[in-house]
Formats: structure tokens, C-alpha cells, sequence
């Protein structure tokens, strides 16, 4: 009794009549072909996007033409492998009369809706992707030659991604010049968080490299 | 000997059976319908927060010109947009602005499987061309977009299907004869039937959808801080996200664990449990509440209600008529269908619209 009182709750009503619809057989080998090809490059992008075997990235590489066009191509990796730092840009524009403004983004009290303000956060942010991390000086032979690859690859993404940045506030502005920040705004330790420090204590910021531009002259 | 091959026997029979019954059931499109109304919502806000800075998102001197877009080193030519052709700032207004009204088209069904594949064409745009703005809110707003392409997603809850009904209503009572009626009755069964197109849309939302969760919680498993328990601890010490401070967690390190071990339990089992009637609400439920945490604490409600947007693909067809349409217990996924299908108790001829109007006799048109 009490089970067909949980079914009834849990279940489709009965009465369900039988579907008619139907396909064809060679429809439905068709279609079934599009939906494994589909289900392996969905599984195949997020297998490829950590620490991955050369067999992984293989098949993702195989599917890449696909994933991309149907933007499929995502790892998923949300928070992980666990939650970081947050990442600021921080600039100061140099005007012709001599006046300087500093200001950050993103910055919840220029940016709204919530929305916007989530924008500017990954422009900040994503710039930390295309940072190399740094490597100790008795790292071995090997890890420091990878190092070195990456950084080959992703240092002229970052010049040019921050200059793209410099570029658009001196044009945006009228400023003749602007000098960026990147700061990385730690997390506290657990031992700060009990003893309630401030988020925004100054010792939990940290420039990690500064970089200046200047308006082309006209 | 024997025994392995009847094992294997069953086991490529029991796969395709199984595979069919999957694949290619017939569904209500109801769950499609309001898949789709929540989504057209979800893209029109999303996009019409670029106004407030479109020329330095989408302007080919904005933040990201084209030329440092080129450099990423995971950029490929084939993630296309069309805001890398436009120069002029009233173009770009101008293909925004029709963006909008695709998404807003799509949001009250009008000619709603054109406005599925352009307004999927169009997120896409929008992403390829600033990528580094965006996060998890945009990867689920092309997913929700890619498969409302698949299905008849205007065929439930859609200014098309009441136009359909409408236009229906009017063979009906215009229809004179036997030979009228039955045609009339051919073409309603043919606009709210059962669809396997739905049914292959709404799965393949599924499917990705536990495909999303299981990576995002094997992912986090690679971090220490989510097995010791303070990776919640660290992502609400992150001002950044933050829209109101939980950092007094830190005094409640049981609940703080328990949300990191729940968030990990939660999301690599969610493929599992998902599927079962008895576990479905209960990791529906936990999912909602994740992602309503998500939006309230870390400042991403569009992303939390993009992926509760995707869960409802989870909700059954009769559920949802019976939520939206206010109908009676005893009716099901025969709901919205023409009932004269199911050659039961119902009145033979009788068309029940699909949001739950009065219902049109052909007996009546008869007269």
C-alpha cells in the first residue's frame, strides 16, 4: 500500500497512452551515428583539459574541429582544482594637463548590473592564465625547460592582451599615457580569517608586474 | 562457451533496446517549451548587458582588439564571429540590437526553430569574439541554445503554438463533412504529438549536462583544498566574487567541509542519481540549492539560474503541464497531445490545447 502510494507520487500518471511516432530503421542508424560522434567529442573536450594522457588529447585534437564550432569544447574545471586568488588590474592615466587618475577593474561600484562587473572580473582575471608560473632556480633540468617552452608561447599573448587594454583606456579616456598593475589579491590563511583580518587588508595585495603605454602621437 | 554468447547476445540486444527507448521515444514537447522560454530570458538579459559597454567589448578598438584575440595561443580561425567584420560603431548597435530581438523572439516562441538556430549562431558570435570575458554563465547559455536547435522547441508555451491552435480552431469550426474533420484531426495530431525530436533535444541536454557535473567534480578532486575540506572556506575568502562575506564560516568548520564534500558528492554522482525516479528530485534539489548558493554568495546568479534552466530539462512533460497548465492529477503525458490518440476513456475527437485552453470538439464541428 505504501509503495503504490510513493509510485503514484513519484511517477507519471497512468494512462499514458503508446507513443506512435516512429522512425525508420535507417534513420535511426543515422541519427545514432550523429549522437555517438556528438556524446565522444563532448566527453572527449573536459578528458583533455587537465592532466591528461597523449591519447586523450589525441582523440580531443581529433574532435577539435567539432567542439569548436559547436562550442563544445569546455573542460568544466569550475573552481578547480580548488578555488585561487582573485586578479585586478589596477591603472593610472597621465592627462596632457599634468592630472593623474587611478582607478581598477573590475570595480563593483562602476560596474552594474552584477553582470558587467563579472565581465570586467575574468578580462582581470584571465590575464593569469597567460602567466607563466615561476620556476626555482633548482628546479630540475626538465621542468625548467617546459617552463621555458610555455613561456615562450604565452608571454606574447599577455604583451599583447595587456596592451590591447593600455590602448583602449588611452583611447577611451584622452589620456596621453597609462601604467597597469597587476595585482594579485590573496586569499587569507586560515589562521587571518579566525582572527577576522580584513579582505582588503593592503599586505594582501601584490603587484605582480607593471607595464606602461603611451598615447601615439598624432 | 555457450553462456558468453548468450551473455553477449543479450548484452547488444538489451543496448539497442535500451538505446531506442532512450533516443527515440516520443516526448511531450512541454519541457522543450519552457526549456526554451527560460533560455530565450536568460540570452536576452545576458546580451543586453553588453549594452552598457559594447563598443569596448565588441569595437574593434575595445578591450580586446582582434589582433591580441589572434595571439591566444588556444585561439583557433574557427571560432567565429561576425563582430570581427564590423568597423562601424551604428553596424555593430545595429546587429546587436537584432540580436536582442532574436532573443526576445525566442523567449515567446515566434518562429521559434529560425530563432533557435540564429539565436545559438548569435551567443556563439558573442562569445568567440571576447573570450576572455567570459565563464561558466556563457559555456551553458550556447549549450541550452546548441540543442533548442534540435527539437520542435516552439511546439509548447510559444506565441507559434498558440497561433497553430488558433489557426486550427479555425479549420475546425470551418470544416464541413467527415472527409474535413479528419483531415482538421491529422493536422492537430501532427502540431502537438509526441516528438522524437524533442525527446533527442531534451537528452542530449541531459547527457551534457552530466557530462558538465562529472568533470566539474573529478576536477575538483584534484584539489587538496576540496578533500580537507576548505576549498568553500577559500572560494568565499575571494573578494572578488564575493556579494556578501561568509567568511564567519571559518568558525563553522563542520558546515564548511560539509558544503566542499557535499558540492564534490553532489556533482561527480549527479550522473548517476539523476536518472532514477526515486533520487531525481532530491539531486534536483541539491543542484538547485548549489547553484542558488553560487548566485547569492558568489555573485553569479546568471550563471546559477542558467544551470537551474538546465535542470528543468529534467523535469517530465506531465509535470509540467500539470505545474503550468494547472491540470488535473489524472493527466499525464497525454496532456497537450490529441487525446483522440489514445483511444481510451477520453471523448474521441476531442483536441486539448497544449497550455491548457478549453478543448475543441470536432464532434461540435461537426454540427
Amino acid at each position: 500500500m505504501a509503495n503504490s502510494t510513493q509510485n503514484a507520487r513519484i511517477s507519471e500518471p497512468e494512462g499514458k497512452p503508446v507513443p506512435k511516432a516512429s522512425l525508420a530503421l535507417h534513420w535511426k542508424v543515422l541519427i545514432s551515428v550523429v549522437l555517438l560522434v556528438h556524446m565522444t567529442a563532448l566527453i572527449a573536450a573536459p578528458m583533455a583539459a587537465g592532466p591528461c594522457s597523449e591519447l586523450e588529447r589525441q582523440v580531443a585534437r581529433s574532435f577539435s574541429w567539432y567542439t569548436t564550432l559547436a562550442y563544445i569544447d569546455h573542460g568544466y574545471r569550475f573552481f578547480c582544482p580548488e578555488p585561487s586568488a582573485g586578479h585586478l588590474v589596477r591603472y593610472t592615466l597621465s592627462y596632457p594637463n599634468g592630472t593623474t587618475k587611478t582607478d581598477v577593474f573590475p570595480n563593483l561600484k562602476e560596474q552594474w548590473p552584477r553582470l558587467l562587473y563579472h565581465r570586467f572580473f575574468m578580462l582581470s582575471e584571465k590575464l593569469a592564465r597567460l602567466m607563466s608560473p615561476d620556476i626555482p632556480a633548482d628546479a630540475p633540468e626538465e621542468v625548467r625547460r617546459d617552463a621555458e617552452v610555455e613561456r615562450k608561447v604565452m608571454q606574447p599573448a599577455l604583451d599583447a592582451m595587456v596592451r590591447s587594454y593600455g590602448m583602449h583606456l588611452l583611447e577611451t579616456t584622452g589620456a596621453k599615457a597609462v601604467t597597469l598593475e597587476y595585482v594579485e589579491h590573496e586569499i587569507p590563511e586560515e589562521e587571518d580569517m579566525l582572527r577576522d583580518r580584513p579582505l582588503t587588508d593592503p599586505g594582501l595585495y601584490k603587484v605582480l608586474w607593471t607595464k606602461t603605454y603611451e598615447a601615439p602621437k598624432l | 562457451m555457450k553462456l558468453v554468447a548468450h551473455y553477449f547476445r543479450d548484452l547488444f540486444r538489451g543496448t539497442v533496446a535500451g538505446w531506442n527507448r532512450f533516443w527515440f521515444t516520443p516526448t511531450d514537447p512541454a519541457t522543450l517549451g519552457i526549456v526554451r522560454m527560460l533560455t530565450g530570458a536568460m540570452l536576452f538579459y545576458t546580451h543586453l548587458i553588453w549594452s552598457f559597454d559594447l563598443a569596448g567589448f565588441f569595437g574593434r578598438d575595445g578591450w580586446i582588439t582582434p589582433e591580441a584575440m589572434n595571439k591566444l595561443p588556444w585561439h583557433s580561425p574557427l571560432e567565429w564571429s561576425w563582430f570581427y567584420w564590423i568597423d562601424s560603431p551604428i553596424l555593430l548597435w545595429c546587429v546587436h540590437i537584432a540580436c536582442l530581438c532574436v532573443f526576445a523572439l525566442l523567449t515567446i516562441g515566434l518562429f521559434s526553430r529560425t530563432m533557435s538556430v540564429l539565436a545559438f549562431i548569435a551567443t556563439v558570435s558573442y562569445i568567440n569574439r571576447v573570450s576572455l570575458a567570459q565563464f561558466g554563465l556563457d559555456d551553458t547559455n550556447a549549450m541550452l541554445a546548441l540543442y533548442l536547435m534540435v527539437g520542435p522547441c516552439g511546439a509548447a508555451y510559444s506565441v507559434d503554438a498558440w497561433r497553430k491552435r488558433r489557426r486550427l480552431n479555425g479549420q475546425l469550426s470551418g470544416a464541413v463533412g467527415e472527409g474535413s474533420v479528419a483531415n482538421a484531426a491529422r493536422s492537430a495530431q501532427r502540431f502537438i504529438e509526441p516528438s522524437i525530436a524533442a525527446n533527442i533535444a531534451i537528452r542530449l541536454l541531459q547527457f551534457n549536462l552530466c557530462v558538465e557535473y562529472f568533470f566539474a567534480g573529478i576536477g575538483k578532486a584534484q584539489g587538496e583544498q576540496w578533500w580537507n575540506g576548505n576549498a568553500v572556506l577559500m572560494a568565499v575568502g575571494n573578494l572578488e566574487y564575493q556579494s556578501y562575506d561568509l567568511t564567519g564560516l571559518i568558525h563553522y568548520r563542520w558546515l564548511a567541509s560539509l558544503l566542499a564534500h557535499g558540492t564534490i558528492f553532489l556533482e561527480m554522482s549527479y550522473c548517476v542519481l539523476v536518472w532514477p525516479r526515486l533520487t531525481r528530485p532530491l539531486v534536483i534539489a541539491g543542484a538547485v540549492a548549489m547553484h542558488l548558493g553560487i548566485g547569492a554568495f558568489l555573485g553569479m546568479w546568471t550563471f546559477g539560474l542558467a544551470m537551474i534552466i538546465a535542470n528543468v530539462a529534467f523535469v517530465s512533460p506531465w509535470v509540467v503541464r500539470r505545474v503550468l497548465d494547472r491540470q488535473p492529477s489524472r493527466g499525464g503525458p497525454n496532456q497537450g497531445n490529441v487525446e483522440q490518440q489514445s483511444g481510451g476513456k477520453q471523448s474521441r475527437g476531442t483536441v486539448r490545447s497544449p497550455n491548457g485552453a478549453q478543448p475543441s470538439s470536432l464532434t461540435s464541428a461537426r454540427k
